[in-house]
C-alpha cells in the first residue's frame, strides 16, 4: 500500500491566475510542493495566497518568522485575513534571473476532519528575488472553520502565476 | 552504498499505475568518507522525478564539537550558489546571505561532541529536471553541545542543467553510523 501518493501535478504551460485542487482524495494529510514565479509588472518576490472551500471571509490567520535580505530577521502576524498569507514564496518580474522560481512546501494535516479548524505550516524561500533580496520563510496558518477541506485555491496577490510554475498535491495515508 | 536500479514499481508490464510518490533511490552509510549520489538506471534514473529528498542522520569525523555539511550539484564547485540562512543557537537567532561554492549548508555534530550524538538533516531539492535554477531547502539540528544549533537554509544552484549528481561533504568525512537516504518524488500529470 502506498503511503504517499501523488494526487495531481499542475504544470502551467501559460500564465494562469490561479490553481485550484478540487479532488483531494481520501488521505490523512496533504502536502503541496511549489516551484513558482508570478508575472505582476513591477513585482519582486511575493507570497502565495491560499483559500479553502471557496471561503472569501476574513477567517484566516498566519504567523511567520523569517530571515531575509541578508542578516535581517523578523516575525509577523497576519490576523483575520481573507486568505492564508505567506502560503509560500514565489519570485517575480524584478527577480533578475528569469530562471529563478521560488520553492515552497505546504503541509496540511488532518484536512478531512470535520470537527477541527484547519491548521497548516509552510516553508518557503527565494534567493535574489530582487536586487539582493532573499527570503527564508517559515509560517503557520489557521482557517477558522471546522469544515473538511474540499478545495484548495492558490494564487498570487496580483497578476498570474508565470508559465513554467509547477504545483503538486500529495496525499499521505495513515496505517 | 545501496542503489535501487530495479524496474520502478509504478510501472507494471509497461503500464503506468498509481503507486508510491516517494521512491527509495539509495542509502549511503559512510565511514570516514563523504557521500556522492549519482543518477543511473531503473528507479535510480532521476530524470523521471520532480523533486528529490534526502534524510540524513550524521556525525563528522572532523575535530571540534560541530562541523558543516556542504552540498554541490553535478560537480559544480564554482561560485554558482546563492543562499539565505536563518538559525538559532540557544542564545540568539540570526540570518545571513552567502554566495559560496556550495549550497545546502547544514550543521552536524563533530568528533568532539558527546559520544553517540548524531545530527538530523533534511534536504528538499525542487524541480530537478526543469530549465529553472535549482532550489534546495535544508534544515538541520545539531545537539553538539557547543553550540547547539538549528540551521535552515534556502539555496539556489544557478544552473539550468538537470541534477544528475549530489555531493555531500564534511571535514574529514562522516563518522561510522551516519546514514543518508535519498528519495525521488514523482509528479502526477492529470489530463
Amino acid at each position: 500500500m502506498a503511503i504517499i501518493e501523488a494526487i495531481e501535478t499542475v504544470y502551467l504551460e501559460a500564465d494562469t491566475a490561479s490553481v485550484t485542487f478540487s479532488s483531494l482524495g481520501s488521505y490523512e494529510h496533504l502536502q503541496i510542493r511549489v516551484s513558482g514565479r508570478h508575472n505582476s509588472a513591477g513585482g519582486a518576490g511575493h507570497t502565495i495566497y491560499i483559500r479553502f472551500n471557496g471561503d472569501t471571509g476574513s477567517n484566516y490567520s498566519t504567523e511567520s518568522m523569517q530571515g531575509y535580505n541578508g542578516a535581517n530577521t523578523g516575525a509577523d502576524p497576519y490576523a483575520n485575513q481573507a486568505f492564508v498569507y505567506a502560503g509560500g514564496r514565489i519570485t517575480g518580474p524584478l527577480t533578475p534571473a528569469a530562471e529563478n522560481y521560488g520553492a515552497s512546501i505546504i503541509d496540511i494535516p488532518d484536512y478531512a476532519n470535520a470537527n477541527k479548524n484547519t491548521s497548516m505550516q509552510q516553508r518557503s524561500g527565494t534567493t535574489l528575488d530582487y536586487s539582493s533580496g532573499s527570503y527564508n520563510w517559515f509560517s503557520g496558518s489557521v482557517w477558522d472553520n471546522t469544515a473538511a477541506l474540499t478545495s484548495i485555491l492558490l494564487y498570487p496577490p496580483s497578476g498570474s502565476f508565470l508559465r513554467g510554475t509547477t504545483i503538486s498535491l500529495y496525499g499521505i495515508k495513515s496505517s | 552504498m545501496t542503489v535501487n536500479t530495479a524496474t520502478p514499481d509504478y510501472i507494471v508490464d509497461g503500464v503506468l499505475t498509481d503507486g508510491e510518490a516517494w521512491v527509495a533511490l539509495g542509502t549511503a552509510t559512510p565511514s570516514s568518507a563523504n557521500v556522492t549520489f549519482t543518477s543511473s538506471t531503473g528507479a535510480n534514473d532521476w530524470s523521471q522525478y520532480m523533486d528529490l529528498v534526502i534524510i540524513c542522520y550524521a556525525r563528522s569525523v572532523g575535530t571540534g564539537t560541530w562541523k558543516n555539511i556542504t552540498t554541490t550539484f553535478n560537480n559544480d564547485t564554482g561560485f554558482s550558489y546563492q543562499n539565505q540562512h536563518l538559525y538559532g543557537n540557544g542564545s540568539s537567532a540570526g540570518a545571513g546571505v552567502t554566495n559560496p561554492q556550495y549550497t545546502g549548508l547544514a550543521y552536524i555534530a563533530g568528533a568532539g561532541a558527546t559520544a553517540n550524538v548524531f545530527s538530523a538533516v533534511k534536504y528538499d531539492i525542487f524541480d530537478i529536471n526543469s530549465g529553472k535554477y535549482k532550489y534546495v531547502h535544508t534544515i538541520s539540528a545539531a545537539d553538539s553541545g557547543n553550540p547547539d544549533t538549528v540551521w535552515t537554509e534556502i539555496g539556489t544552484w544557478e544552473s539550468q542543467a538537470a541534477i544528475t549528481e549530489i555531493d555531500l561533504v564534511t571535514s574529514s568525512g562522516f563518522a561510522a553510523g551516519s546514514r543518508f537516504d535519498l528519495f525521488g518524488v514523482l509528479p502526477r500529470m492529470v489530463s
